[in-house]
Order: structure tokens, then C-alpha cells, then sequence
């Protein structure tokens, strides 16, 4: 795989390659930490720093840029960023890299976003079947994600058998998720939280809402993952009050 | 926001109305939390559209009304473009926030 080839200009001008990691780590950071205006700012000045813009560091930090626009709702323009990225990305590393199924990953959860739910599936099964090819271990990302798919697709029951394929999941129960102590589990235990509540069975999925609540106020605060979960339990619990009242 | 007539910090209507039911407590920490971070006005005109919901189901109009006007100046807000104004439902709410928040 070729290495990074970042700039060009003359010394003291142009930037280095250090400062350009150093940028794209923190908006890494600012993104996990839920801070998008601050990493959306840092990322779109690594990006303009770049003189190679057929780089496969270009391709990681527009890919992230996609990231975080898809975050703060704008599935439109995180497409953009991930098309550049899986273009990049292709040329430089051919049809069949593990890279190219990440962007296809990225691409397909964005088109689910927009909502384009046949172009996401589409994307998802190329990256799936590039994911099985490659024995990638991120072939659980893929099926989380085409599990939320199958979701907004109103097919639940199918969502719960996709998302069950996770290797990580393999014979996890309802159970398994509220005993776990491991926050990496958090974004599945959401979506299996909705799952349940659109197969009707409201009181597992206020469990496990309620469990996914505490640990996205515990991780992040104050925060959009927090609010999401916060009107998950709540609105389980209005239609738990609401069905009390009509018996 | 600042400019309307209805306008009263959330935080302040939660404390005088959450008192209630649990999920009444959690949205008005939700809006609470929304009113204050920056790109969220979509969180916030989804939990003031359920409050507002939650108290016409109670025959409280006032505060239905009220928190039915945050929900739609949240959602102008995000939404300028719109020429016309969607149904006050929640399918429309819920379209001005991700989907999958991972």
C-alpha cells in the first residue's frame, strides 16, 4: 500500500504531515465526543491543507468529514465525502480492499439516512459480500447497520435475525445485553431497543432503552446520543401510560 | 426563538411542569439539554411536539399550546426553506433527526 504523500510547498509554508495527522486525530476525538461544529472546523482545515488529494490519508480524513456531516443530519453532503473517499480509495487499492467496504458501509448508512432504502441495501449486500471475501473482522458493523435498515424498512423480525449475524452477538438474548458491562454494545442495544418496540413488545424495550440511557449519559453527557435515548425511554413510557389508561 | 411571545425558558416550564409523569421529567431534560447545544433544534421541536402531545392528552391547553409553538419555531428554524408548514406530527419531528444516531 503506497504511503501518504501530504504536501510539496516550501519549508515553513506548507504543512506538515505531523500537523495533518494531529488534526485528523482530533476531529476524530471532537467527533466521538459529540462536539461537531469543532471537528467539522478542524477537519475542513486539515482538508484544505492537503497538496495530494488522491491520497489514501485524503480518502481517511474526507471519509471522517462524511462522518461528521452525517451526524449533524446532512446525509447530502456526507454522500459527497464518501463518493471522494471510495473514488480515492479505488484507485489506489483496486475493487476489493476492506477499505472499499467501509466506504461502501459509510455510503449505505447515509443513502438510509436520506432515505434511499434501495440504493442502502444495495450498498450494504457489496459491502457484506466484500466484508465475507476478505474475512474482515467488521463484518458485525455491517450487519448493525443493514439491521437498522431492515428496521426503517418496517421488517423487524428480519432486522433482529441481521443483527443477531454480529459475531459479537452470537447467541445473545435480551438478557445478555442488560447484564453487559461493555458500552461498546451501546449502538446495538438501541437498535434491538427499537426492534422490540416495533414487534409490539414495549417492556423489553423499555429495558433495554433505559439501560442504553444511563450508559450514553454516563459516556457522553449532555449530548445528542443522550437526547436520542432520553426520547426513547420517554416516549415508552407515555405509550406504557397510555395503554394503562385505556384498559 | 428569543422573539416569540410564548417564550419562556424550558428549563423553567419543566420545573413547574414536570412534576407529573416520568416521561414528562425526561423530555423536559431532553429539551432542556437540546435548547442549549449548538445544531440540536431538531432534538428540541421533537420533544416540545411529544410535551406538547403529552398535554393535550392531559386537556391542558396552555401548556400544549406552548410548547406546540417551541416545537414549530425549532423546527422554522432548521427548515427555513419550507414553504409550507407540515403536518404537526410526529413522523415530521422525528424526520429532522437522524434515524440511527450510532
Amino acid at each position: 500500500m503506497p504511503g501518504p504523500n501530504f504536501c510539496s510547498g516550501a519549508a515553513g509554508t506548507a504543512p506538515k504531515p505531523r500537523d495533518l495527522f494531529l488534526k485528523t486525530d482530533v476531529t476524530r476525538y471532537l467527533y466521538e465526543r459529540e462536539q461537531y461544529d469543532f471537528a467539522k472546523e478542524f477537519i475542513a482545515t486539515a482538508l484544505s491543507n492537503f497538496t495530494d488529494t488522491q491520497s489514501l490519508a485524503y480518502a481517511s480524513a474526507t471519509d471522517l468529514s462524511g462522518l461528521v456531516d452525517l451526524d449533524m443530519n446532512k446525509p447530502d453532503e456526507a454522500i459527497t465525502s464518501f463518493y471522494i473517499a471510495l473514488r480515492v480509495r479505488q484507485k489506489i487499492l483496486g475493487p476489493n480492499d476492506p477499505f472499499i467496504a467501509f466506504s461502501l458501509n459509510n455510503l449505505a448508512i447515509a443513502y438510509t439516512e436520506l432515505p434511499d432504502l434501495l440504493e442502502a441495501k444495495s450498498l450494504h449486500e457489496k459491502a457484506i459480500a466484500l466484508r465475507l471475501e476478505n474475512n474482515g473482522d467488521r463484518i458485525g458493523n455491517s450487519y448493525s447497520n443493514l439491521s437498522a435498515l431492515l428496521l426503517r424498512m418496517n421488517e423487524p423480525d428480519k432486522a433482529e435475525e441481521t443483527l443477531m449475524k454480529c459475531p459479537s452477538l452470537q447467541d445473545c438474548t435480551d438478557e445478555t445485553f442488560l447484564a453487559t458491562d461493555n458500552p461498546r454494545y451501546v449502538g446495538d442495544m438501541v437498535l434491538l431497543s427499537r426492534i422490540r418496540r416495533a414487534q409490539g413488545r414495549n417492556d423489553d424495550a423499555l429495558r433495554l432503552a433505559s439501560k442504553a440511557l444511563a450508559w450514553r449519559q454516563k459516556v457522553h453527557g449532555d449530548r445528542f446520543k443522550t437526547c436520542d435515548s432520553l426520547y426513547d425511554v420517554a416516549s415508552l413510557l407515555h405509550l406504557q401510560t397510555r395503554s394503562a389508561s385505556a384498559m | 426563538l428569543g422573539q416569540s411571545l410564548y417564550f419562556i425558558p424550558i428549563s423553567i416550564i419543566f420545573q413547574i411542569l414536570a412534576t407529573e409523569f416520568p416521561f414528562s421529567e425526561l423530555l423536559g431534560q431532553l429539551a432542556a439539554i437540546a435548547e442549549s447545544l449548538p445544531g440540536a433544534e431538531g432534538q428540541l421541536a421533537r420533544a416540545c411536539y411529544k410535551l406538547s402531545i403529552i398535554y393535550m392528552d392531559m386537556q391542558r391547553e396552555d401548556e400544549s399550546q406552548r410548547f406546540r409553538q417551541r416545537a414549530l419555531e425549532a423546527r422554522a428554524k432548521l427548515r427555513p426553506q419550507d414553504r409550507h408548514e407540515p403536518a404537526f406530527e410526529e413522523s415530521q419531528f422525528s424526520m429532522l433527526n437522524l434515524f440511527m444516531l450510532w
